[in-house]
């Protein structure tokens, strides 16, 4: 691990090191003014609406209600929408509100956003033996090469070669790590514990006793194993590929699993009904009402910017930075397709000129998170890469680069002035025209060896 | 959602408001801090009469947001009218800015560079 949040208060030689914000004082400079809640009030008193929550903050009202009350109040069209995968969402193209309250009233959602939490964990997976760059040179440290090879990476491997082997933990008990799980994910302890018992027999024990946080309706961490239904729909794949790195880096960290569900809470038969809810945000709001967060969480789910709104994306990455505040580093994947998408024809704009362009991964791309790449080999780690085509065990997988890219939503944060104009001199033009060098850049701050082997 | 944190249950709106709102409502006795469930739905009914301004919508409507659908998305037909939404509406926040300081307060590019 190389590098922190860009943030005083977490860097451990500055003089404010440790001095985060409470959850009281972040509430206190986030809520809304006396006037914009009042304003917001009385239209939705005027429209009926007369039953809602709030954040702690009082930030986000959250109200429920039908699709028929809902189109009145935004003047929209609420319509069923389908990815080419086959899932559905319920969502809209546009909506309106009273001009007096455009200033009052950041985002709404469930309405424009069709962010999808996409696991970042390609199929790698599927490789029984990788494929293998032909130019790899084995690691000539001694202490590296003993535990390292090119596949699979494992936690001892880890620990060696990021210099956590030995480290005796200051403050056991103390220290939490969370991470997420959407799209009905949730880790499989009997899985869990069998790869801890094989690679970090210590924190075997762990595997039963972590937390289980469900939002939403998500599914607990299950102690059952997988059926052989649920095994082939690939449940927990990327849960337990979390869960798993998780433990076995940081026992003895306590660790809590975040499993957020997709469906509406006041919806009895939802087997059949569209997935209404947006679990970005309901897992946000959630963990900022938390009182006591982890002081870091991993979330390896994201989805290319263009498919939320901007309003939306600055929205959710200002909760980021919230949870920063506070003290709580958010690890954020940098996305599995490189610069774009492995099929170029799907690396166009989404404004309806359909112009060629790199496609930028969000969250990756809010300047409030610590963007995580993946890497490979040793000496030195580079930038994970695969081709697509048939492996060395004769299956066809798809293209892989870790994530990069400039966002188009959010600018260039001071913090990478003078870096990133190095890296933009140097390219010299390349791509000229698919990006936009003035915004913030997606250099993941800290990279993963992602040649794992999952259980 | 299932929501854990005591803090942020259904709570009454600005406490100003309810003041003038529990000053023009005699459907139901409460004190401002104890509202429930259905004290809160009671009081709302004699909510319109509470504001100084009128409630009728006091400008137009006109469009705050558009947003293409995604090359992979198809619209493929209308909503059940009754389905229900978790409508989460963001309202402006009083001071990001000030956050957003504090929170690189102190740092310098020298702290950052040098840790790569």
């Amino acid at each position: 691990m190389r590098l922190s949040l860009p943030c005083a208060v977490s860097n451990p030689e500055h003089n404010r090191y440790g001095q985060h914000l409470s959850f009281e004082e972040v509430n206190d400079l986030v809520k809304p003014t006396d006037e914009t809640l009042d304003l917001v009030h009385e239209w939705l008193f005027a429209n009926g609406v007369s039953l809602f929550d709030y954040s702690p903050a009082k930030d986000w009202i959250n109200i429920y209600i039908d699709v028929e009350s809902a189109e009145r109040l935004l003047d929209t069209e609420y319509s069923l929408y389908q990815h080419e995968d086959g899932s559905t969402l319920v969502r809209t193209s546009e909506w309106s509100l009273p001009l007096h309250l455009h200033d009052r009233i950041d985002t709404i959602q469930p309405t424009t956003t069709f962010m999808r939490t996409t696991p970042q964990n390609t199929d790698y997976k599927h490789l029984q033996t990788p494929w293998m760059p032909p130019k790899y040179q084995p690691p000539t440290d001694e202490t590296i090469a003993k535990v390292c090879e090119f596949f699979p990476v494992t936690i001892t491997c880890f620990r060696t070669l990021y210099g956590t082997i030995d480290y005796v933990p200051k403050v056991p008990g103390l220290n939490k790590i969370g991470f997420n799980n959407f799209l009905n994910e949730t880790p499989i302890r009997p899985d869990i514990h069998l790869f801890l018992e094989n690679y970090r027999s210590e924190a075997a024990e762990q595997a039963w006793t972590f937390k289980s946080v469900e939002i939403a309706d998500g599914p607990p961490a299950s102690y059952a194993n997988l059926t052989t239904e649920q095994l082939a729909n690939a449940l927990g794949r990327e849960a337990n590929l979390d869960a798993q790195t998780v433990l076995g880096m940081t026992y003895p960290a306590l660790v809590y699993s975040y499993s957020t569900g997709g469906s509406p809470p006041s919806n009895p038969d939802s087997e059949t009904t569209p997935n209404t809810n947006e679990p970005y945000l309901v897992y946000v709001n959630y963990i900022l009402s938390q009182s006591i967060l982890p002081q870091v969480i991993s979330n390896s789910y994201g989805d290319d910017e263009q498919t939320v709104p901007k309003s939306y994306a600055q929205r959710v990455c200002q909760s980021f930075a919230q949870l920063g505040a506070r003290g709580t580093t958010f690890l954020v994947s940098s996305g599995d397709s490189g610069l774009g998408d492995e099929n170029p024809t799907n690396c166009i704009t989404n404004d309806g000129k359909n112009s060629s362009t790199f496609l930028p991964e969000f969250p990756a791309s809010c300047p409030y998170v610590t963007t995580v790449g993946a890497t490979e080999q040793f000496e030195p780690e580079v930038a994970a890469w695969r081709p697509d085509g048939i492996g060395p065990d004769g299956e066809d997988h798809g293209y892989f680069a870790s994530g990069s890219g400039f966002s188009y939503y959010f600018e260039r944060p001071w913090y990478q002035d003078g870096v990133v104009d190095v890296y933009v001199e140097n390219l010299k033009g390349l791509y000229a025209g698919f990006y936009n060098t003035s915004m913030h850049s997606i250099f993941p701050f800290v990279t993963q060896n992602l040649q794992i082997r999952r259980w | 959602m299932k929501l854990e944190d005591p803090s942020s249950k259904l709570v009454s709106p600005n406490p100003r408001n309810s003041l003038k709102l529990s000053f023009c409502s005699s459907i139901v006795n409460y004190t401002s801090e104890m509202l429930g469930f259905s004290a809160f739905l009671s009081l709302a009914l004699g909510a319109q009469a509470a504001f100084e301004t009128p409630v009728r919508a006091r400008t137009t409507y006109s469009v705050k947001e558009s947003h293409s659908v995604p090359s992979k998305w198809s619209q493929i037909g209308r909503v059940d009218p009754s389905h229900m939404l978790h409508l989460q509406i963001g309202l402006k926040q009083g001071n990001f800015d000030e956050l957003e300081r504090r929170l690189f307060e102190g740092t310098s590019l020298h702290d950052l560079v040098r840790s790569i």
